[in-house]
């Protein structure tokens, strides 16, 4: 075989790795209905969730570069305003949405706009922990309205939408993935737009962006402000299917455990999100390794991974194929 | 009245030494090395946990804090050769690694000592008598404790050759090297000092408190706010901030919600971020 | 086009500019010459939003756009390059032409200035490549190109052809010839006497943050006060 034609082989070989990963994970998700365990639609839910979360924070991480440690706290202000708006505003769940979605929209641009005027990582950083610990503070002493540090039964369900019971579990796992598919959409459609350029170039030089034409703190603010209302949405679909709200939920702890997730898989790529959550949930659940042990051997592989290979599993991966790539195709 | 305004008072400057003792590690860390180190709590609840083993087998309290502050500073010493050295180059892998490195230390914590919470004997008991003050006499002995340790650090950075090439390093790293001081190893010295001080943190937190794995969160942030209040970099920023949150505290406890303590923390911390960048004596920040 | 009125910056004591006036009209093709330090990139800082003056105007198009930020400016059509060559490392040629391209985009036109600005500055050839595989001069090049694909009116270069050897010279004012040619009107602060004399139509002298002289390439080579900011240092090196 010449060289070339080994190179092309490659080349088409890597093109379609690429494919193989979305369609294994694809199959993944069809999974639960296979088998028809209660545990594994339960186990899927969550970790569908998890995935969303992790996707729509690297909006903000990943493609804007902007360490933002509040999201696990939108997550429950997702959860708890959707809950308020049911029981008290007497809206159903398709009803709440929106007017939650607004809610969130203004505390994420109420706290991301003072917050992103400053270059630094660190400040927004400091920020966006502080308020998310706030925010769960808030959750946890506001008694009245939210029921405290000891939480919140939610006995509701969504109605029944396109012929789809979702008091069902399965129902609220279909639910979950459509929530998923729009994080992973609404990603993917900015990384290939002007907006999501916009953001990288943020990322890579603020100063030459903006000399560029591009307003920084407006798009950082977007970025901010739409991944905060994603992972709200996850929360909105997350009071159901656990039927249980508690300020834990938003823990600061939890915004750090999604970086982990992030930073495992690769930040910036699209299904490094998805396999870290995996990695990160799935692969210790299903091995039963008691909690604490597990988060252990979590936060070992943050550390080997920042120190060995800093753009995560995907990304690392990534890299070496685009690499190869390059070289198949001047070979 | 004034009684009561006193024994606040006392309170949150006991409470505001303890934060200021875990700030300083921060602080300096941060500020020349431009590492967040979000670990530095772990410092705290194993330095506690080490006077707790100390006392419960017989060693005493003073054994117990001495060992804590020099195993805290030993490891200190050994994560900064280990990790922190190679995360120079990105201040946020710093970060990350950090955020890494608490999850291990915490969940071994927990795997090993359990997560229920632990009582530590106190060395003293019962109340110091000052006219109609009754101050409780182990918290005093705490306050002047980390008083002593804070004195102490301070002392060391102003007197010593050390604490002098750190100085020089916190205002300009290249111009330290060029002078000859040897960064790498202040740096390690650095991060020595900063855990011992931690460890005695935690000693000392441990004759008041209930200690448990998870309980460095708390002083984490809590120096987190005296950090970027003081100003990052600087020792005496670290010592008023922590004066101040510590008293604010205190008395918001005491006069309006007790339960929503830890809050006041995060909303001066915020409030500091947005009006004050750059802390009460901390450099200038430049923004676009 | 632009109009600078009694620009001062004080900086912690120390005066880097001293009542600045000058005028640039659209079209012209000016340089921004002077000794080390005699305040001319504060000036472009100034000018291009990044800092504030003390005291004085910047006008653009009649325009008042002193406390303007520096996306606003670009999108007016002054668009500003960094000293040594300032990309993004990571992104290849043709992404960082996209990026500037940015204010462009929404228009019709956007991927022709992008692909104009590529040809027109001979980058075809590395459309592909990372920016931070380029040799300098080619840096140098896309700085200015991605400039260009901003669809900017008025170009401020800030020492383009620091560092560069004579080939790249060569390239880097045929680069600027074309642009002009094109209507684009551009002010250029450079050292290099040499190369700057032969390009441009005028220039204008900064010493110590003090305007001395503004005039064609052929006077200000002769004014006393030049030659003396500049020490007996003759125009032919430096």
């Amino acid at each position: 075989m010449t060289v070339s034609k080994f190179s092309s082989t490659l080349d088409s070989l890597l093109a379609r790795l690429h494919w193989a990963v979305w369609v294994g994970l694809g199959a993944l998700l069809l999974l639960p209905f296979v088998f028809s365990s209660r545990y594994l639609v339960y186990l899927g839910t969550l970790l569908v969730l998890q995935a969303s979360l992790a996707t729509s924070l690297n909006l903000i991480i990943g493609v804007a570069g902007q360490f933002a440690l509040s999201h696990a706290a939108f997550y429950g202000i997702g959860a708890y305003a959707s809950a308020l708006l049911i029981e008290s505003a007497g809206l159903g769940f398709w009803g709440s949405l929106l007017p939650m979605l607004a809610i969130v929209a203004v505390f994420s641009a109420a706290i991301g706009y003072p917050a992103l005027r400053y270059t630094g990582g660190i400040h927004f950083a400091l920020i966006t922990f502080a308020c998310g610990e706030l925010l769960r503070l808030l959750a946890a002493n506001w008694d009245d309205l939210t029921g405290g540090p000891q939480g919140k039964r939610l006995p509701y369900s969504p109605a029944p939408l396109l012929g789809i019971d979702f008091s069902d579990a399965k129902g609220l796992y279909l639910l979950a993935i459509a929530v998923l598919v729009i994080s992973v959409g609404v990603v993917a459609a900015i990384r290939h737009s002007r907006f999501g350029r916009a953001l990288v170039a943020i990322r890579e030089d603020e100063i030459l962006a903006a000399s560029l034409g591009i307003a920084v703190t407006r798009h950082k603010l977007a970025a901010y402000v739409l991944t905060s209302m994603l992972a709200a949405l996850a929360g909105s679909v997350y009071a159901p299917f656990a039927g249980f709200i508690s300020p834990d939920l938003m823990s600061a702890g939890e915004s750090v455990a999604l970086v982990g997730v992030l930073i495992v898989g690769g930040i910036g790529t699209l299904s490094g999100p998805l396999i870290g959550t995996l990695i990160f949930f799935a692969i210790p659940e299903l091995l039963r390794i008691a909690k604490f042990y597990r988060l252990v051997i979590l936060g070992a592989v943050i550390v080997a991974s920042v120190l060995f290979m800093p753009e995560g599993i995907v990304g690392f991966f990534s890299k070496q194929w685009q690499a190869l790539r390059r070289r198949a195709k001047g070979g | 009245m004034l009684l009561d305004i006193v024994q606040t008072a006392f309170d949150g400057l006991m409470v505001g030494g303890l934060y200021a003792s875990v700030a300083l590690g921060i602080t300096l860390v941060f500020g020349l090395m431009g590492i967040l180190n979000f670990a530095h709590g772990q410092m705290v609840m194993l330095g506690a946990y080490i006077a707790f083993y100390a006392v419960a087998s017989g060693l005493g309290f003073w054994v117990g804090t001495a060992l804590a502050m020099l195993a805290m500073g030993l490891f200190g010493a050994l994560l900064e050769r280990a990790i922190f050295r190679r995360t120079l180059v990105d201040p946020m892998a710093g970060l990350t690694v950090s955020l890494g490195l608490i999850m291990i230390i915490e969940n071994l914590a927990a795997a090993w000592f359990t997560p229920d919470p632990r009582f530590m004997e106190p060395p003293l008991s019962g109340d110091f008598r000052l006219g109609p003050l009754a101050l409780s006499s182990q918290r005093l002995l705490v306050l002047l404790l980390a008083a002593a340790l804070i004195t102490a650090f301070y002392l060391f950075l102003k007197r010593t050759r050390l604490g002098k090439a750190i100085r020089a390093m916190a205002q300009s790293r290249q111009g330290a090297s060029l002078v000859g001081v040897k960064v790498t190893r202040v740096s390690a010295a650095i991060f020595m000092i900063g855990s011992a001080l931690a460890g005695a943190a935690g000693a000392l937190y441990a004759s008041l408190f209930a200690i448990s794995p998870f309980m460095g969160n708390t002083p984490l942030m809590k120096g987190f706010i005296l950090a970027a209040f003081g100003g990052l970099g600087s020792v005496p920023g670290a010592i008023v901030a922590g004066a101040l949150l510590g008293l604010a505290e205190s008395f918001g406890s005491r006069y309006l919600s007790a339960a929503f303590r830890d809050g006041y923390g995060f909303m001066l911390l915020i409030l500091t971020l947005l009006l004050m960048p750059n802390g009460l004596f901390g450099a200038r920040k430049g923004r676009i | 086009m632009l109009k600078l009125d009694n620009i001062s910056m004080r900086f912690d004591g120390l005066v880097v500019l001293s009542n600045v006036s000058l005028h640039i009209a659209a079209g012209e093709l000016v340089g921004l010459i002077g000794p080390n330090g005699a305040g001319k990139t504060t000036l472009f800082n100034i000018i291009s939003g990044f800092q504030r003056p003390s005291a004085g105007q910047v006008l653009y198009r009649g325009e008042p756009v002193t406390a303007a930020p520096p996306h606003r400016l670009a999108a007016l059509g002054m668009v500003r390059t960094f000293q040594g060559a300032r990309v993004f490392p990571k992104l290849t040629v043709r992404e960082n032409l996209r990026v500037a391209n940015h204010l462009r985009s929404r228009q019709r036109d956007a991927a022709d200035l992008a692909a104009d600005a590529m040809t027109l500055l001979g980058l075809d050839r590395f459309a592909d490549e990372l920016a931070a595989s380029l040799p300098a001069g080619l840096v140098r090049t896309l700085g200015i190109a991605m400039a260009i694909a901003t669809g900017a009116t008025l170009l401020l270069l800030d020492e383009p052809a620091a560092g560069l050897s004579a080939d790249e010279f060569e390239q880097l004012r045929t680069v600027i010839e074309r642009t002009h040619a094109k209507g684009v009107t551009i002010c250029i602060i450079e050292h290099n006497l040499k190369f700057l004399m032969g390009c441009v139509e005028r220039a204008c002298v900064l010493d110590a943050g003090v305007l001395i002289a503004d005039g064609p390439p052929e006077a200000i080579t002769r004014d006393p006060r030049v030659i003396e900011a500049y020490l007996g240092d003759t125009f032919a090196d430096r």
